[in-house]
């Protein structure tokens, strides 16, 4: 029983199920509370829904890496080794996949990802396209042709310089 | 155990909330901001929100303390300035982009221009001002502070980052008065105090919310720094690490400098160039000040009291020195450099600074046209 204690299973939208350490989980502010809520229950399971397999996996491997690195450098460097680390971490991620990660990250609570993804984003759409950008988020231009040349006529120099792949 | 359904619902839907790409472009630089305010209606409305451009100035301005941002000031000719910003790369800089001043302002000189959070204050030879945004390239005249602009006058310029506004002090030294602007109001307020002593250094070093001058004061030869604190208004002083600096000294160098969050003082000869680098350890504490390093540059620097010199901290112990053409990295606990690389850095620099950080003040401030007349040189 001591074993398992420290121990908690997060099961994915699709039924997959990830064995964590607390001090992983715990990152994740909503498990975190609905594990207090249910103190004392032998029940350890927690059911993320909406979040795919695959974004539960990333999602625990950057924390694992996180805890890891906090004990190693408690004496310091720790950020410098996170930023390394961050960086290969998100080589491996495909850029329509950030959108599916910032959605799990801000639905399951963990501010540091969260602000790693929304970085990550932003450096993303920093030189593309308006068009680039519309079909990325899926937004639906509502301005008329006239209005969005007079918007762009304002500040011309900001088009410059812009890649669109 | 299973999540609430209620949380459930309003998660599931497919696209990424509002307050998510906020956040996201809360992280874009200012060029792709003022890009996308043309992608819909509703992202045009949230960049112009004020909360919007408070917190992404917020962001900007912690960013360019870990990023080592450098900007360079060059006066080409005595009428038109140039800055340029730098990235660091393998211990040197690389340039990055360059600014230069609307062709209708005019340059009075190495003192009268400051920088930041990203707006950069000029004055006019008779003394009237703008703030100029050149990552937006807008710039916005400042009314003057008094109907007759002293020429001997000091100015301070800093970002108030609790109330999101930028602010500056103007001290008029022979009216003895003392006014204070706020950009978000556009107007000057006269406040009820006058700095203890002369002002001796130009431009101020804004840390711990406080601008900070090297003040003498005149019988007594006793030379201090005279801090001006932004919140309460109020001018105090703080010591030097020692008071009677340049008796006995020929073309002393004294100024004050930014290092990371600490005050730092710059002390030595001028020609040849050998300075101390004081450090301010714990703010406000005469007791703290300590000698970290020396630079010598020996001849390299020419005309000293132009140069300039930025420090800034880089991981634990590193400090990085850039002065004249050379980047220095120095160990605090050491005397010699760790390495020395040079840059391309522009002639005639007379300024060097690690604090500028791209802000969206002033999108929605009209051009204001400059008057004709101070252009003299227009045709």
């Amino acid at each position: 029983m001591a074993s398992t204690d420290d121990k908690v299973i997060l099961k994915s939208s699709e039924g997959e199920c990830f064995e964590v350490d607390m001090a992983v989980a715990s990152h994740l502010q909503i498990v975190k509370s609905v594990l207090e809520d249910c103190e004392g229950s032998s029940d350890k399971v927690v059911s993320l829904f909406i979040v795919e397999a695959k974004y539960v996996a990333m999602i625990i491997e950057y924390y694992k890496n996180y805890v890891e690195l906090k004990e190693k450098h408690e004496e310091g460097g720790f950020e410098e080794k996170l930023k390394e680390f961050e960086k290969q971490f998100l080589e491996q991620i495909d850029k329509k996949e950030l959108k599916g990660l910032v959605m799990a990250v801000n639905y399951l609570n963990a501010p540091a990802l969260f602000d790693v993804v929304c970085t990550a984003i932003a450096k993303h759409i920093e030189n593309k396209s308006v068009e680039y950008v519309r079909e990325y988020f899926g937004i639906v231009n509502d301005f008329t042709a006239e209005e969005e040349a007079q918007i762009r006529e304002e500040h011309r120099w900001a088009y410059d310089g812009v890649n669109d792949d | 155990m299973i999540l609430e359904g209620r949380e459930r619902a309003s998660h599931s839907s497919v696209s990424i909330t509002e307050e998510t790409i906020e956040e996201i472009l809360l992280r874009l630089a200012v060029k792709s901001v003022v890009r996308f305010r043309c992608v819909s209606k509703s992202w045009k409305s949230l960049f112009h929100n004020s909360s919007f451009i408070f917190k992404h100035t917020t962001i900007a301005i912690n960013r360019s303390r870990k990023n080592h941002t450098l900007l360079t000031t060059n006066g080409k000719h005595r009428s038109d300035i140039e800055y340029r910003k730098y990235s660091e790369k393998d211990d040197s800089f690389v340039c990055q982009e360059i600014f230069s001043t609307p062709p209708i302002i005019k340059w009075d000189g190495n003192d009268q221009q400051q920088c930041c959070g990203g707006l950069i204050y000029l004055s006019f030879p008779r003394g009237d001002c703008v703030l100029w945004n050149p990552v937006l390239r807008k710039q916005f005249r400042v009314p003057d502070p008094v109907p007759y602009v002293s020429s001997r006058r000091t100015v301070g310029l800093w970002y108030d980052e609790n109330k999101n506004d930028y602010k500056m002090i103007y001290l008029d030294h022979e009216a003895k008065t003392t006014k204070v602007y706020e950009l978000s109001k556009n107007e000057w307020r006269g406040i009820a105090t006058t700095p203890p002593g002369n002002i001796f250094s130009a431009r101020p070093v804004f840390v711990h919310g406080s601008l900070h001058w090297i003040g003498v004061k005149r019988l007594t030869y006793y030379w201090f720094v005279v801090v001006f604190d932004t919140s309460s208004e109020v001018f105090k002083e703080m010591e030097l690490p020692f008071s009677c600096v340049l008796i006995g000294k020929t073309f002393p160098l004294i100024m004050l400098a930014q290092l990371g969050d600490s005050l730092s003082f710059i002390y030595g000869t001028a020609n040849p160039a050998v300075w101390d680098i004081w450090r301010m350890r714990e703010y406000g504490v005469s007791a703290s000040w300590i000698k970290h390093f020396t630079i010598n540059m020996g001849y390299r620097v020419l005309s000293p009291s132009r140069s300039g010199i930025a420090l800034t901290l880089r991981k634990v112990n590193e400090i990085i020195a850039v002065v004249g053409k050379e980047v220095l990295v120095f160990n605090v606990h050491n005397e010699t450099p760790v390495s020395c690389h040079s840059f391309d850095s522009p002639l005639n620099s007379v300024d060097y600074r690690f604090d500028f950080a791209e802000t969206l003040a002033l999108l929605d401030y009209p051009l204001v046209n400059i008057d004709e007349s101070t252009d003299e040189s227009s045709a």
